[in-house]
């Protein structure tokens, strides 16, 4: 007969053995497996580039104000070309998103706005046709356009004549100069259209360094120069051209660096923590998933051990053992591998529902092959492992003793057992740390969740406009449009107050620039740097944001308030704390120019979270009208307050703006509750990942329990019974199984809460206003654990009080 | 055919040594039907064991077919057992699941046999058994006594020169175990060397010879006697 047949005969002897083992097994490898597709995509796998590992990205830090890290602007790029010795090309980006087609008919598409050097830069040349040249890089001759594989494909209909034909961008006519080579991706982006990243020839110089800088920067270091070659260089060329800039000493005050740093390493530093995290919580899971297949394995190994010993008698060598072993071993694991891996791709569509493609590199998450090796090697290394542990296992016991035993609770030695409770009890610690890490991240992410964002978020709806058309680029005809946009909306039935602003706050990136308060110009020194948000319509009303002191921008009689502002209580607190702010006079930029006007301060609002519900902003916010609005504005987002649910407003609004004018169709339409949803990501995720591995791990932890517990009255019946022949009360039985089974609660949470609070320490930088020792999450776990160890306990403590004397003896 | 000089076997405990079997002398010649008696504890599955081979952990010589077995190796242990002894347990210990046929089968598959001629022999045997139309049965689904004869047929299937059995007829009613006795008789007379345990006289006086062990020691053999000292075993 041979071992296969046996083992396949030996796990459908025992379904129930087999599912909860291969169950059990797949339960632990599917989410490590879903967990690795995601730290693979985003933190192991290099870009999808080539040579990747040598590109770089470049942003300024300011270290010292509360602007932190920012972009590039224009002069930084025109600088820095053939500059640094350790790069071999340095290229520009900036995100974008643009409408493509004609009037009325347009759809918006994904667009990257990139340098002239960005494609050789990156290693990719174009399937056919030529990268942007330099003297495309002008508003006057950036006519141009290079379309995505796809996009050429898909509207073209992969016409090899494409070169030179037009495509309508924005309104603008450009002509296709070349198309991408298929599946181009940049970061997180899947561009379908590159248009150049044109600037001003006379905004290059450095009077313009460290304004708009929205630009991204990379560059290819050369072969063989290393990061701090690279770093040091740019170090030494700033030494060079900050001097020259009109505001040198307060960016040097605010702590400005420009840091070269690893591209890839860079994009995904945000989330990696967060997924190194859920990739612990997913190894622990698999720890316990394998801890608890072996207590099976054992369980089942101990009534085995006489079967084992008949073959031996009968002729089996240690090899005969450990090959019928082994395939038993490697069946079970092969099959719970493969379902691990079932599990493992349903888990991958379940973490796209939890909004993993909102991460970055998000898109490139799938289960792909290196997965799947690491799936079925994990299994085949456990099955082998397990296989040796158990041959090692029949073999320890002694032949004779075995083939003289009487009944099967010979076989359960006092090591074995002690080895089972061992593995019950670590089973409980590993579940006691995963309940404690969901709940402190759910805590987490309930108290940002509490964090009010400073305006009333709900029943508000939201949606883009971009203004960069041809037809819009006079500063007078967009205040018209504007102007129009805000009065159509607010006509809308259902709408209650509505207007515009440069930036959303909270979803938004957020636009910190520099402003100056003239009262405080005297006394001199710090670089201030509050939010800034152009304005218009009834905007605070629509947003929800209450007014403090003074009043709101006049909407009915915009035109004569003048050079007027507001401010938020944090700024006015800030810079007028004993007086009052209305009056007060601030001026933009950290230099107050002879003939520059001041803003005048006309009221004082709530503050607003800027970038972040957990980021309180420590400069405050400075509004002005869209006209006045000293930093420009291409997009708008438009805010309405609706009387119903805003997303059954979102389709009239759109028809209106469209009604309006169709050449500029309002995008992005959706609740701000939703928007705001969105920023929780990077915290909803991980903490509903939390918590299915932890319930997931606490129903292993049950079985765990049942299972020994059950080994243990059923071999132990013939002592029960005797016990009770002895005289022993059903309730003295059942007590002492339920005495063990907390014993091991006891031991097992003795452990867990030091494994906790390790854990708890380690995710400190991932928790929002919650301690990594939180008592009542440690409480409520110690609850939920022993009230789940209590019932897996009950069972087992009920079946040996009910044992009859007569037949546990006479069965022996 | 097995020699056994001074054979003991003793346990060690907090107050010394436990000696279970003491100054045990023995010759088997082939062609024997042993018999070994003694009450529960005296010694017997312990002799048993050490002649099987299972048990190695003993004091004195054994010899068989006159190869020293007390100096072998366990790997050379094991492969002379497998070439030459047969075990039937007073359990049966048939494996449960598997048919009566895949039982009989079992000991030839460890025996590097193609299973063309593995299924030769099971067949042969089935057929001298009289058990053809129970091949496909599984143990759960006999009697005991066509348990113990599938036992049996296990035992003998690899051809053994020599069968142990620890009280074949323990867990059978006096009518199967007749029928198992007449079995053993027959091997017997058809050339095995066959030395079993049991405390029923009637089986006893089925093999030619009879050994009496008390305490471990041997009191009684047609072959010899050991004189049993005055003291206690214990030392």
């Amino acid at each position: 007969m041979n071992d296969l047949k046996f083992a396949v005969r030996q796990l459908l002897k025992n379904p129930g053995f087999t599912a909860v083992a291969v169950l059990t097994l797949a339960i632990g490898i599917g989410a490590s497996l879903a967990i690795f597709a995601v730290v693979d995509a985003i933190l192991l796998r290099p870009l999808p580039l080539p040579e990747s590992e040598r590109l770089v990205t470049i942003y300024h830090e300011y270290a010292k104000s509360d602007m932190g890290r920012m972009g590039t602007s224009i002069p930084d790029l025109y600088d820095r070309r053939g500059k640094i010795e350790a790069f071999t090309s340095i290229g520009a980006y900036m995100s974008d998103s643009v409408v493509v087609g004609d009037a009325g008919a347009g759809r918006r598409e994904e667009a990257l706005r990139v340098s002239s050097d960005f494609l050789e830069t990156v290693g990719v040349h174009p399937q056919m046709g030529q990268a942007f040249s330099e003297d495309q890089m002008t508003f006057q001759t950036h006519h141009v356009a290079i379309l995505s594989n796809d996009y050429w494909k898909r509207q073209f209909d992969a016409d090899p004549q494409v070169l030179g034909r037009r495509v309508r961008v924005n309104g603008f006519d450009k002509t296709i100069v070349a198309v991408l080579p298929a599946g181009f991706r940049f970061l997180s982006t899947q561009p379908q259209i590159l248009l150049p990243l044109s600037s001003q020839v006379d905004h290059r110089g450095v009077e313009r360094l460290h304004s708009n800088s929205d630009w991204g920067m990379i560059a290819r270091l050369r072969d063989g120069a290393t990061l701090a070659q690279a770093q040091a260089q740019m170090d030494a060329l700033d030494a060079v051209i900050q001097p020259q800039f009109e505001w040198a000493k307060q960016v040097a005050e605010a702590g400005y660096r420009a840091m070269v740093v690893p591209l890839h390493a860079d994009h995904v530093a945000s989330i990696r923590p967060t997924l190194l995290l859920l990739q612990a919580g997913g190894c622990l899971l698999l720890l316990i998933a394998a801890v608890n297949l072996v207590n099976l394995l054992l369980v089942r190994a101990s009534d085995r051990v006489k079967e084992l010993g008949v073959r031996q008698s009968l002729g089996a060598s240690r090899g005969h053992l450990l090959r019928q072993t082994l395939t038993e071993s490697l069946m079970l694991s092969s099959a719970g591998g493969l379902a691990g891996l079932g599990l493992g791709a349903i888990g991958v569509r379940v973490l796209r529902v939890f909004g993993v493609e909102q991460l970055p590199l998000g898109l490139q998450v799938t289960l792909d092959g290196r997965g799947i090796v690491v799936a079925v090697v994990a299994s085949m290394v456990f099955g082998a492992v397990v296989g040796l542990a158990l041959t090692a296992f029949y073999l320890r016991s002694r032949l004779v003793d075995v083939l003289q035993a009487e009944g099967r609770g010979s076989t359960g030695s006092r090591g074995v057992q002690r080895l089972r409770h061992g593995f019950v009890a670590a089973q409980m610690a590993l579940a006691f740390v995963l309940l404690v890490g969901a709940g402190l991240l759910s805590l987490s992410l309930k108290r940002t969740m509490e964090v009010s964002p400073g305006f009333q978020a709900e029943r508000l709806l939201v949606g883009h406009l971009s203004l960069i058309h041809k037809n819009y680029l006079d500063g007078a005809v967009r205040q018209r449009f504007i102007e129009r946009v805000v009065e159509r909306v607010n006509a809308l039935p259902g709408v209650s107050f509505a207007g515009l602003v440069s930036q959303t706050p909270v979803v938004g990136k957020g636009g910190a620039s520099d402003s100056r308060v003239l009262s405080l110009l005297d006394q001199g020194g710090e670089l201030i740097t509050p939010y800034v948000y152009g304005i218009a319509g009834d905007y605070f009303r629509a947003m929800g944001i209450p007014l403090r002191e003074g009043r709101y921008f006049d909407v009915a009689a915009s035109s004569r308030d003048g050079r007027v502002c507001v401010v938020d209580e944090i700024f006015a607190r800030r810079h007028w704390p004993d007086k009052g702010a209305v009056g007060q006079l601030i001026f933009d930029g950290p230099e107050v120019e002879p003939e520059e006007k001041p803003f005048t301060v006309i009221g004082v609002v709530g503050a607003v979270r800027q970038t972040d519900l957990t980021e309180p902003s420590k400069h405050g916010a400075v509004y002005f009208r869209l006209p006045e609005f000293p930093n420009g504005f291409d997009g708008l987002h438009l805010v309405a307050r609706t009387a119903q649910s805003p997303e059954r407003l979102g389709p009239t609004m759109v028809k209106a703006l469209r009604d309006l004018e169709p050449e500029i169709p309002l995008n992005d339409v959706r609740a701000m509750e939703s928007r705001i949803a969105d920023t929780l990501v990077g915290r909803r995720s991980p903490a509903l990942l939390a918590r299915v591995f932890a319930l997931t791990a606490l129903l292993l932890a049950a079985v765990g329990t049942y299972g020994v517990l059950g080994v243990a009255v059923a071999q132990r019946r013939r002592e029960i019974g005797l016990r009770m022949a002895l005289g022993a009360l059903p309730r003295q039985i059942g007590r002492q199984f339920l005495l063990l089974g907390l014993r091991l609660l006891a031991v097992g949470s003795a452990f867990g809460l030091l494994g906790a609070w390790l854990a708890g320490k380690a995710m400190q930088s991932q928790l929002f206003d919650v301690p990594p020792i939180h008592m009542a999450t440690f409480g409520r776990t110690f609850l939920l654990l022993g009230a789940v160890a209590l019932l897996a306990c009950l069972l087992p403590a009920l079946r040996a009080s009910r044992v009859a004397p007569s037949e546990a003896l006479r069965s022996e | 055919m097995i020699k056994l000089n001074n054979i003991a076997k003793r346990y060690q405990n907090r107050a010394g040594f436990t000696y279970v079997l003491q100054q045990i002398n023995l010759d088997i010649a082939e062609g024997d039907f042993v018999t070994l008696m003694g009450p529960s504890g005296a010694g017997k599955s312990t002799l048993l064991n050490i002649i099987g081979m299972f048990d190695s952990d003993y004091e004195g010589e054994y010899f068989f077919n006159g190869q020293s077995v007390h100096a072998m190796k366990p790997k050379e242990r094991a492969a002379l057992n497998k070439e030459q002894i047969g075990f039937v347990f007073q359990q049966f210990h048939l494996l449960d699941d598997m048919t009566v046929a895949e039982n009989l089968e079992l000991p030839l598959s460890y025996r590097n046999l193609k299973k063309s001629e593995r299924q030769a022999i099971v067949a042969d045997t089935l057929d001298r058994f009289h058990i053809v139309g129970k091949k496909d049965l599984f143990p759960a689904q006999l009697s005991g006594g066509q348990q113990q004869l599938v036992a049996i047929a296990r035992a003998i299937v690899a051809k053994p020169a020599l069968i142990l059995a620890d009280e074949p007829t323990g867990n059978l009613h006096s009518d199967q175990g007749r029928e198992i006795m007449d079995l053993f008789k027959k091997l017997n007379e058809g050339g095995t060397t066959i030395i079993q345990v049991t405390h029923n006289e009637d089986w006893a006086k089925y093999g030619n010879r009879q050994i009496m062990i008390r305490d471990g020691w041997m009191e009684t053999s047609s072959a010899q006697i050991a004189q049993r000292p005055l003291h206690s075993s214990r030392s």
